[in-house]
């Protein structure tokens, strides 16, 4: 008879950028109440089911893999949740946006209206909880707005007077966003770029894409991930 | 869903006291002693050198180098250093008498006052305390310790001429804890001893000269006391003239260096709150991971068809308007299924 491992695991967390910000704010927005998991880094590639010593052996490659230490980025960390669903699903999730990279003129307006897929075996929907929108650099559009989940869960947030790339997230159905009209943060850049990101909250799915921000009206360069692009800092 | 609450009871807060030395590279015991020849300018009344030597750990230009602490010299009257301007109505405004006054400002918040030892003992002021003209100070660098110094860890020993070696410590565990409290916080005597205990009964240290000094850990400093120092080791005794680098603080440096032991640690007051994450067997079992499904959202293995299997590698904290406040990391993959069940303390210090 051996002894009942009665342990648990105990993890040191790190403020992000964002939670620095809440604190500093000292009103009252600093305070934890929900967490998420995340398996950055996995790549299920790894996972041999056909492993030669059985299956019990199929994670090996991945159970053994040493993990990075946490990085205060709050956008380019918690990129792939862990969610939950019935045992008998075997689609995830995925949202689809038709409009995948906007381009806007200086006050140009735009909006996303997210669709999820594979999601309580409906093909399509609009996830009943709505959706997280969180744009990367507030302060690149003079108007961010979601819309679809009440004024309460909704939000209209006021432009952020800042030096530094600030993060800010709403919540709605579909997200409306006016790009500013000065040209203060385009310095001699011609085109600028951040990044919105759309989670769904019933379903955890995840989407990122490039919002451009054109000083000269009239182009229509596009944005595409891999390509070099200013992103202020 | 993505994301589950917590409840009240899984929110635990901790505040702990962490010590640690006060050294750089953790060094326990400081053995080296070394000055920085820019720095160390002593001959001119404006020059930083003349109001206080910086002590590196190691030769400066090397790697690792680091201001530890300082050393000062104050004088009541401003001898020992030069005048700032030498003219009537301006004597003694020197360096030595501004690091005598701002110290007495900090400690008493009041121009009056003068650094007093505990005790005089001669036969005309018997029991009353001894004010010595000047002081030699050791000021820690502020970045080298957290919140203070930790009293009862003091040991600085002395070397020069004289008596040889003298090991000073404070009074702290001899006065178990019970500490004068001042401008600069907590104040306890420097006397002879070790790690805080006391040699003798007294703190009378030398007779009519008081005691060696006073140790300020919540301000990160140690006062000297000349007169009663230098009955022990007469490299320290000071040059008093008046208009006239004497650098009394580099003799207080020589007598450091040979002593070749400063041990002194710090103490930080770490307040930690504790989140207890549960993580249950029919939760967190997929993932939006895209290397677990094809290009048509199907999952990649057919063997986790109602049985699938993700590995936990990260958990964030968010608040009630879902900003990321905070992240952890496992330093290996949890494995996680409809069998299995986690609890994870996820640790955040501020």
């Amino acid at each position: 008879m051996g002894y009942l491992d009665n342990s648990s695991i105990t993890v040191d967390a790190i403020l992000t950028k964002k939670g620095r910000e809440l604190l500093s704010r000292n009103d009252g927005s600093f305070n934890i109440t929900s967490f998420a998991l995340a398996d950055d880094e996995i790549d299920y590639s790894l996972f041999n089911e056909n492993h030669p010593n059985g299956s019990q052996y199929a994670g090996e490659a991945i159970e053994n893999m040493p993990l990075l230490e946490a990085f205060p980025d709050e956008n380019n960390i918690m990129k792939h949740k862990l969610i939950s669903l019935n045992q008998n699903i075997t689609r995830i999730p995925i949202i689809t946006i038709s409009n995948q990279a906007p381009i806007l003129q200086k006050g140009g307006v735009d909006s996303i209206t997210p669709q999820t897929s594979n999601y309580n075996g409906i093909n399509t929907l609009s996830e009943p909880s709505g959706y997280l929108f969180t744009v990367k650099d507030r302060r690149l559009f003079s108007s961010f707005t979601a819309t679809g989940q009440g004024s309460a869960a909704s939000g209209t947030t006021q432009p952020i007077a800042s030096t530094v790339a600030v993060s800010e997230t709403v919540i709605g159905n579909s997200l409306s966003f006016t790009a500013i009209s000065t040209d203060s943060l385009f310095g001699t850049n011609n085109q600028i770029i951040t990044t919105i990101t759309i989670e769904g909250l019933d379903t955890g799915a995840r989407a990122t894409i490039p919002v451009t921000i054109n000083k000269i009206a009239g182009s229509t360069t596009q944005f595409e991930t891999g390509k070099t692009a200013v992103e202020v800092q | 869903m993505a994301r589950q609450d917590y409840n009240q009871e899984d929110v635990v807060n901790d505040t702990q006291r962490v010590v640690t030395s006060t050294w750089s590279n953790n060094t326990n015991t400081l053995t080296n002693a070394h000055t920085s020849s820019a720095q160390a300018n002593l001959t001119t009344a404006t020059s930083s050198g003349a109001f206080f030597i910086e002590v590196y750990n190691l030769a400066t230009g090397s790697e690792g180098a680091a201001v530890q602490y300082a050393l000062s010299y104050g004088h009541k009257a401003g001898s020992g250093s030069l005048d700032f301007t030498n003219d009537t109505n301006a004597y003694g405004n020197s360096p030595s008498k501004v690091i005598y006054n701002q110290y007495k400002q900090l400690v008493f918040g009041d121009e009056t006052k003068n650094f007093q030892f505990p005790g005089d003992t001669d036969s005309i002021s018997a029991g009353t305390s001894f004010t010595p003209d000047d002081i030699y100070v050791i000021n820690v660098n502020r970045s080298r310790y957290k919140n203070n110094l930790k009293p009862g860890t003091l040991d600085l020993t002395l070397s020069g001429s004289g008596l040889g070696f003298l090991h000073l410590t404070d009074d702290s565990i001899t006065a178990t804890g019970s500490a004068v409290i001042t401008n600069a916080g907590r104040q306890f005597n420097i006397v002879s001893g070790s790690s805080g205990v006391r040699s003798g009964s007294s703190n009378v240290q030398i007779t009519d000269s008081g005691s060696y000094g006073l140790f300020y850990p919540d301000s990160g400093f140690i006062i000297l006391n000349p007169a009663a120092i230098d009955h022990q080791n007469t490299d320290l005794v000071p040059e008093v003239a008046q208009n006239t680098a004497n650098n009394n603080h580099q003799k207080l440096f020589n007598a450091v260096k040979d002593g070749i032991s400063f041990t002194l640690d710090s103490e930080e007051k770490i307040s930690s709150k504790y989140y207890f994450t549960r993580v249950k067997n029919a939760q967190f079992n997929f993932t939006t991971n895209p290397s677990f499904i094809d290009n048509d959202g199907n999952l990649r293995y057919t063997t986790m068809e109602n049985n699938p299997k993700v590995y936990i590698t990260t958990i964030g904290l968010y608040n009630d308007t879902n900003d990321l406040i905070a992240v952890a990391k496992l330093s290996q993959p949890l494995a996680k299924d409809f069998s299995k069940e986690a609890l994870i303390r996820v640790k955040l210090d501020y």
